[in-house]
């Protein structure tokens, strides 16, 4: 056996993969090499060692205390063993007993899965304390429970407790000892026995998953505004050992340990170009390297107010869509010696261009001019032009006037007059509006002219300004989209978890798909 | 006071003192038999039962033919032996491992020293690494559910766990071989 085809077999022997085959391979070549022999005592003793050093520290307290209760014949009955062990009846110890008899053998026996299955009486979620339910009824798993000033506590599975904090709102989510829940807004303190199931606090920053600790998380809203993207969330463990991600990232925290995410970054540089709309920012740092930021809307009025040249320090956070860099807040600002030579002050450089439409956007968002010299241009549209572009006609013949965008350098349209209509417009295929697409299997494909068919999946996040959709496809493929104006009320009013299916376009300048209208197949609108 | 004089309070009808044991020994029980469970889980079951087996026998213990642990040890291995027993072929495979296990002795001597290496071991390996680790082992993370998540296949992820362990028992070795502090 070649020393990679003994890696292997060990890497799916310690994963529990091994099949028939190579488990015998496996016991022949052990059989055989006495070294290959000691090399897997020692591995398996590191595999002991690892999951010892798992049991977290809580584990010490939870084992002693739950061989106390056996031994006592009292206590808490919550497992099955602890069932069995409390129907013995109490003995001295030294009294002999094998563990074959009773408790031990029915235990052995039955496994663990058998355990599971036989506790078939499964908790629904229970709520207590001053918490309203959102539509009203009974507290059920979909619920969405929020409070007011006081705390209220709620109880999933029998092994998830929850205290949620004043001016917070949960959704019940997860399933059987799957327990999930997603917190809107607020804050929640979370207590989770372990080796009875799963449990994961999500918000619209990332996840929280756990598998028996106590755990708070918080979500830290966007000051001055419903920015989803300046949301951060607060996460503190006081037991055990948490997991969390999000498009951030990942990090694990361990007892006593706390961290916010995403993290705030700071940034010191001179402004190269600030946005007049207080959208974009980009800096140079002192190692003189070039950083374009996002803005969020609670620092759009400090980066407006910045020059060219000033000497600044940004706070800014990740997207947790996009991973791109957003200032936060503003401060230290320096005039600098060359402000007011920089991009913010020139007046854009106006350049115009004769052409023929190829495409207009209908929502006056982009336009695509064939140019007389037969070069296909595309560019943007400011505001200001947006209803000229609309009016244009694919084969007109258009005089745009158009500056650089500082940060992307794409021409973007400020004015366009119509001078002239060709008798037939050129075929391009770019003339056809963008057509439905479906998604099989990751590939888009054209649906049928006459039947367009949609994607189905289930929301992962809607924007909550109804301008981006995150699903989840039967396939587990995850796709983003952008959403047509005609879109976003129905897109505001999804929540994670809903099945839906969604008719899109594609962009035809990004290629983005575009959802144009949402139909829910499951789940609370 | 030592294992065995706690052992003397329990039999002497101090029966709360039994927690000190558990809570002294369980270290040692979960690294000796956690190779050969198939979770954490089981891991904590097979524990439970090693520890109340051990207070059913308590008055067998004799102090004169080893430490309490051993003791404790060779109960919880038995526990754990009939378990495996019970399933089919992957169970009989592993019983056969703990078996020779027995037989050979522990892999690492000092189980102690090794808990202490192990944790150092585990702090020099990367960030990526570390969090490979926990997410594997304290969050009970499936091959799948990792690869999914670093996107790489699972046959990918087993093999960077495997490698992982290789440096991590090269490293307790190493550190098991030096002088002073592992």
């Amino acid at each position: 056996m070649t020393g990679r085809e003994f890696e292997d077999l060990l890497a799916a022997h310690f994963d529990g993969a091994l099949d028939q085959a190579g488990a015998a391979q496996l016991d022949e070549f052990l059989a055989s090499d006495p070294r290959a022999a000691g090399r897997f005592a020692e591995l398996t003793a590191v595999e002991g060692l690892l999951r010892a050093r798992a049991a977290g520290p809580g584990a010490t307290e939870r084992l002693a205390a739950r061989v106390m209760r056996s031994v006592r014949n009292g206590g808490s009955r919550e497992r099955f063993t602890d069932k069995v062990m409390a129907a013995l009846p109490e003995r001295q110890p030294g009294r002999r007993r094998p563990w074959s008899v009773a408790a031990a053998a029915a235990v052995l026996a039955m496994g663990l899965g058998a355990w599971a299955a036989m506790r078939d009486s499964y908790p629904e979620p229970r709520a207590s304390g001053p918490y309203r339910v959102s539509g009203g009824g009974e507290v059920r798993r979909g619920s969405v429970l929020s409070t007011a000033e006081g705390p209220a506590a709620v109880a999933l599975g029998g092994y998830c407790r929850i205290e949620l904090g004043p001016r917070s709102t949960l959704r019940l989510e997860g399933a059987k000892r799957a327990e999930q829940v997603f917190l809107e807004q607020g804050e929640v303190r979370c207590e989770v026995n372990r080796a009875v199931g799963s449990f994961a606090v999500r918000t619209e920053v990332g996840t929280v998953s756990v598998t028996g600790t106590q755990f708070s998380v918080r979500v830290i809203g966007a000051e001055g505004g419903g920015d989803m993207y300046g949301k951060r969330m607060f996460v503190k463990v006081l037991a055990g050992a948490v997991l969390l991600g999000g498009t951030w990232g990942s990090a694990v925290l361990q007892a006593g340990e706390d961290k916010t995410v995403p993290e705030v970054t700071k940034v010191k540089g001179t402004v190269v170009t600030a946005c007049p709309q207080g959208k974009m920012l980009k800096l140079k740092t002192d190692a003189g390297q070039e950083i374009t930021f996002g803005v969020l809307s609670k620092a759009a009025e400090q980066v407006k107010a910045l020059k060219a040249g000033n000497q600044v320090e940004v706070s800014c956070v990740r997207c947790p869509k996009t991973g791109t860099l957003l200032v936060a807040a503003v401060s230290g600002v320096v005039q600098g010696g060359d402000a007011g030579k920089g991009e913010n002050q020139a007046p854009p450089e106006l350049t115009k261009f004769k052409g023929t439409v190829v495409f207009a956007c209908p929502q006056g968002k982009m336009l695509k001019l064939k140019t007389e010299n037969g070069q296909e241009l595309v560019f943007g549209v400011l505001e200001g032009a947006a209803e000229q572009v609309k009016a244009l006609k694919a084969g007109s013949q258009a005089e745009v006037s158009c500056a650089r965008c500082p940060k992307t350098g794409n021409l973007m349209v400020l004015s366009v007059s119509v001078v002239g209509q060709n008798e037939k417009p050129a075929p391009d295929k770019d003339l056809a509006p963008p057509r439905p697409t479906s998604w099989v299997e990751g590939k888009p494909e054209p649906p049928a002219p006459d039947q367009p068919a949609g994607i189905r999946g289930t929301v992962v996040l809607a924007c909550p300004q109804g301008k981006m959709l995150k699903l989840k496809t039967d396939a587990g493929q995850e796709i983003t989209f952008g959403v047509l104006s005609k879109a976003a009320e129905q897109v505001k009013a999804l929540k994670a978890g809903n099945q839906v299916e969604v008719s899109c376009v594609r962009c035809p300048k990004t290629g983005t798909l575009l959802v144009a209208a949402v139909s829910l197949i499951k789940g609370n609108p | 006071m030592s294992i065995e004089g706690t052992v003397r309070r329990v039999l002497g009808g101090e029966r709360e003192a039994y927690a000190e044991i558990v809570e002294a020994c369980q270290d040692r029980l979960r690294a000796a038999l956690g190779g050969y469970c198939r979770s954490a889980e089981e891991l904590e079951e097979v524990c439970h039962l090693a520890f109340i087996e051990a207070y059913r026998k308590l008055a067998e213990f004799d102090p004169g033919r080893g430490p309490f642990v051993s003791w404790l040890l060779t109960i919880g291995r038995n526990g754990l032996l009939m378990e495996l027993r019970r399933r089919k072929a992957e169970g009989e495979r592993a019983a056969r491992y703990l078996e020779r296990a027995a037989e050979s002795g522990p892999a690492f001597e000092d189980a102690e020293r090794a808990r202490l290496a192990l944790a150092n071991c585990l702090a020099e390996l990367g960030p990526a690494e570390r969090e490979m680790v926990s997410a594997r082992y304290g969050g009970g993370w499936t091959s799948e559910k990792l690869a999914a998540k670093l996107g790489k296949t699972a046959g990918a992820v087993r093999m960077l766990l495997q490698r992982l362990r290789e440096r991590l028992r090269e490293c307790i070795e190493r550190r098991l071989g030096a002088e002073g502090e592992p």
